[in-house]
């Protein structure tokens, strides 16, 4: 009997050293059946059915007491999942939001939620559906969250450490702007949209659509109201649009249409007349009687802008002074103190000073940012591009089907030939060729838009010479045969080779 | 005193001539090379081991002859891939995509669209006056003759195609760096093509960067060479060969593409050790070093195992001897090294004579493996090997040595 238990003992004392050994030299922590990096600094393990969170160390960060641990998106932040709740944690282990919500909600940007889900209502917003609960990977950095608690019906909106913000929310709801949340309310045949104040709590209801002209959500073809700016925020409402402050209070009205808006600022027409509207509710140009405003691009001067006075177009500073006068169809500020505008439908290019540079004859013009490569693309009366030579005044007779802005002297474009139309057929890439702004094609192996760089940077150490169609074919091989494999069961067709 | 001005000119010539041999760069008639990788796709390395080939240069003893396609997929470890023979796979895959004929191309620098041909790569290559060959050539002679059966076999036949078959030899490691290796992935493939570096790929812990340091590869390297015989060589000449554009050639070559071939030489396997990769932070750097340095080592195999595909390299000085080789051919103090000299008859054809044998000096041996002065290797910055001769006669510089068995 002692023999039979002292070698049962030391068989177990075998095994047990057997299995220390073989899994030290496997780095699995003991007790786990599994570890992968997550992250850059930890280690997701797994002990049966459920998973932890090691330090590199071995020190536990995480209890492996959690259904699942989703890989953190690009925001560094996962979800946590304990059985059916959720919870949130980010990358180096700290739970934000304990696992104790039946149903967590991503506030997601309204043009990636399902097609028929995508209302013009919501504008631009980052809404919350509850129909869309989040159970994969987080879309979102998770700074506000919706969820549902186990015992109720009704959503709450939280922070990014579980705070909660907003009690009782059974409506769409769109992220947080200025302690405001937009919220909508649909019914079959008509809608109610308003406000929560999350300072005060407070719902406010600032327009439905039941009563004269009544449609839901879907019949929209505007946005339904916007997010603050400042203190104040456009609502539309069954007529006209109107402002509200945070109470829900109108504070000014009889806008008919939206003309423009940026961060800072919304662009209104009233009785015919545009309206800046800025974060204080001041009413900017009110006397100017401006029709319309452009405003510039993002790199463009933001001291100007385009306006329409008596019918015709001009450009005048955020002061209103005068600097190009109106004369014009239209108009749209570019970047590098260029201006498009159009005469009798037809555009062109002209400098702040009014000075033309390309004249208006032309159904569409695209300028790129580099002024010194003296060219830029006109479509005429047959629908392709050509270059254009300012200083020359003279537009080339080679048609493009697509093409990107000049600059550096070069751009991509797609010619109007076989050759690039049906290798952009066979696939899902366009194919085109690397122009100079001399006219000259500087490579025409058909090239995808996303190889540009390298071969322009090929041409430009190649002493900014054209390369010949086997010399560019050969080059191209070169350069994308990292992304070309093949394998030993085919022929490899006679255009993956250079030889 | 006048009678000793020509020895003092005689001696300032043979400073000079010294000094010139050291400084000036000898060009030599190299071998040609065209390696593919034969890239296990089921493999957590697949995709760092394709940027480390496509990205590491190319054996420099060794002309580049490299075509357009260079990466072949498998869906796991060929079949057959260690074992010491002939490789059918790899074998038809070069017969069918008539891989031969396309290194005759490159050679004759023929335009497919066009048929036109060039000798243009066979002058340089084989260092001929760029006038004189073009006037032989011109006009037909006996003289252009033998330079082109010259050219045929010196450099022509001398063309070798390597396929090379690399895994990770360390499995133990896989699992636990792959997360790291996969998360770079995504970047090799732009750095590889722009050749502009590593870039930012973020910053790894410390407790990854020792995991890469465990990284090793296995490459087993399948050795073939281009078949330029009497009969490849009078029909490319006669039936393909254009100086201009010509449909008919044009048209005919591709019909007779499998006419050129390539013959199987032999295989090695690399010994799969561990790579040093001191003064390396880069995890890419690490994963091309352990590539390149396996690499080397199976063409140095494969040089002594088949004494044609052993480069010949010029001495660059005399006093002392010195040749641009070191450890990365494989050198060791029982290297030895015949000494060849050039002869060039009247029609231009060249052949070799052994003048005598060196073996290089035990402690002048130069570490020029891949990347050995990043990791302070000794010797590492020597810029040659020292050799001392063993017998023969006078040496001079662009003589060429070549390893032999002895």
């Amino acid at each position: 009997m002692r023999k039979i238990f002292f070698c049962c003992f030391l068989s177990a004392v075998l095994a047990f050293g057997l299995c220390q050994l073989l899994q030290a030299d496997d780095e699995i922590p003991v007790g786990y059946q599994e570890a992968k990096p997550w992250g850059n600094q930890l280690l997701k393990v797994r002990r049966g059915k459920s998973y932890g969170l090691l330090r590199k160390s071995g020190e536990v960060v995480l209890n492996a007491d959690y259904s699942r641990i989703s890989d953190l998106n690009c925001y560094g932040k996962a979800i946590l999942q304990k059985g059916s709740k959720y919870g949130v944690i980010s990358a180096d282990g700290e739970i934000l939001v304990p696992a104790d919500y039946k149903a967590l909600y991503d506030f997601i940007p309204a043009n990636q939620l399902p097609k028929d889900s995508q209302l013009a209502a919501y504008g631009n917003a980052r809404v919350s559906l509850a129909e869309f609960s989040t159970l994969d990977t987080l879309l979102t950095d998770a700074k506000y969250l919706r969820f549902k608690k186990m015992s109720s019906e009704v959503d709450y909106i939280i922070d990014d450490h579980a705070n909660i913000i907003l009690k009782d929310v059974s409506d769409i709801v769109s992220l947080p702007v200025n302690g405001m949340m937009r919220w909508w309310m649909n019914y079959s045949t008509f809608c109610a949209y308003g406000y929560y104040n999350i300072d005060s709590q407070q719902k406010t209801t600032v327009s439905s659509t039941f009563g004269d002209n009544p449609q839901n959500l879907k019949g929209m073809t505007d946005f339904s109201h916007g997010d603050f700016i400042g203190d104040i925020a456009p609502v539309r409402g069954d007529s006209s649009f109107f402002f509200v402050n945070k109470n829900g209070e109108k504070v000014k009205e009889g806008y008919d249409v939206q003309c423009n808006a940026t961060e800072d600022i919304w662009v209104f027409r009233k009785d015919g007349q545009c309206e800046i509207v800025n974060s204080q509710g001041e009413a900017l140009f009110a006397d100017k009687g401006y029709a319309d405003l452009h405003f510039p691009p993002a790199d463009g001067d933001q001291s100007l802008m385009a306006a329409k006075s008596n019918g015709k177009w001009g450009v005048v500073t955020m002061d209103g002074q005068q600097v190009l006068p109106f004369k014009y169809d239209d108009a749209e500020l570019l970047t590098n103190g260029l201006v498009r505008v159009a005469s009798s439908g037809l555009w062109g290019v002209a400098d702040l000073k009014g000075k033309t540079l390309v004249p208006c004859a032309y159904m569409d013009i695209e300028v790129g940012g580099d002024v010194a490569a003296n060219a830029c693309w006109v479509e005429p009366s047959d629908s392709l591009y050509h270059i254009f030579l300012i200083k020359e005044q003279k537009q080339l007779p080679t048609g493009y089907v697509y093409i990107y802005p000049f600059k550096e002297g070069y751009a991509w474009a797609q010619p109007n030939d076989s050759l690039y139309l049906n290798r952009s057929q066979a696939g899902d890439e366009r194919y085109g060729a690397v122009v100079g702004v001399d006219g000259r094609t500087y490579f025409s192996t058909p090239l995808r838009y996303e190889d540009y760089p390298l071969v322009l940077d090929f041409i430009h150490k190649n002493g900014d010479k054209p390369l010949g169609s086997l010399e560019g074919r050969r080059l191209y091989l070169y350069m994308t045969r990292n992304q070309r494999s093949y394998r030993f069961e085919n022929i490899i067709p006679e255009e993956e080779w250079d030889y | 005193m006048t009678h000793m001005k020509p020895y003092i000119f005689l001696l300032f010539l043979f400073l000079s001539l010294g000094i010139y041999a050291q400084t000036e760069e000898i060009p030599y008639r190299r071998s040609s090379l065209y390696s593919i990788l034969v890239n296990n796709t089921a493999s957590e390395y697949s995709e760092v081991i394709k940027a480390a080939f496509l990205t590491m240069p190319l054996p420099e003893k060794y002309n580049d002859h490299d075509l357009s396609v260079k990466v072949i997929d498998t869906d796991g470890t060929p079949f057959g891939i260690r074992e010491d023979k002939e490789n059918r796979r790899f074998t038809n895959f070069l017969k069918k995509n008539h891989v031969a004929s396309r290194l005759v191309s490159k050679w004759f620098l023929r335009n497919p669209e066009t048929g036109e041909c060039s000798l243009q790569q066979i002058q340089e290559r084989g260092l001929y006056n760029a006038s004189t060959f073009e006037r032989e050539m011109a006009q037909r002679s006996a003289r252009s003759e033998a330079l082109l059966m010259d050219a045929g076999e010196d450099l022509i036949g001398n063309t070798y195609v390597l396929v090379n078959s690399i895994e990770s030899a360390d499995k133990s490691a896989g699992a636990k760096i792959a997360g790291a290796l996969l998360g770079i992935a995504g970047a090799v493939t732009s750095i590889a093509t722009s050749n502009s570096g590593f870039g930012n790929l973020g910053k790894f812990s410390a407790d990854e960067l020792e995991k890469f340091q465990k990284f090793k590869v296995r490459i087993n390297t399948f050795l073939y060479q281009l078949v330029w015989d009497d009969e490849a060589a009078g029909l490319f000449y006669k039936e393909v060969y254009s100086d201009k554009p010509d449909v008919e050639k044009q048209k005919y070559f591709e019909e007779i593409r499998d006419k050129f071939q390539l013959k199987y030489i032999g295989k090695v396997e690399s010994k799969a050790g561990k790579t040093d990769f001191s003064g390396l932070q880069d995890p890419m750097d690490m994963v091309r070093k352990a590539c390149k340095r396996a690499l080397d080592e199976n063409v140095v195999d494969l040089a002594h195992r088949f004494e044609f595909f052993r480069p010949k390299m010029p001495l660059l000085s005399t006093a002392p001897l010195k040749a641009d080789i070191g450890l990365k051919e494989g050198l060791t103090p029982q290297s030895r090294y015949e000494v060849l000299e050039v002869v060039t008859d009247e029609n231009g054809r060249r052949s070799y004579k052994r003048v005598g044998v060196v073996r290089p000096k035990a402690d002048a041996i130069w570490d020029n493996r891949y990347m050995s002065v990043e990791e302070n290797a000794a010797n590492a910055t020597l810029g040659a090997t020292t050799f001392e001769k063993v017998r023969g006669g006078d040496f001079f510089p662009g003589m060429l040595i070549r390893e032999i068995n002895e």
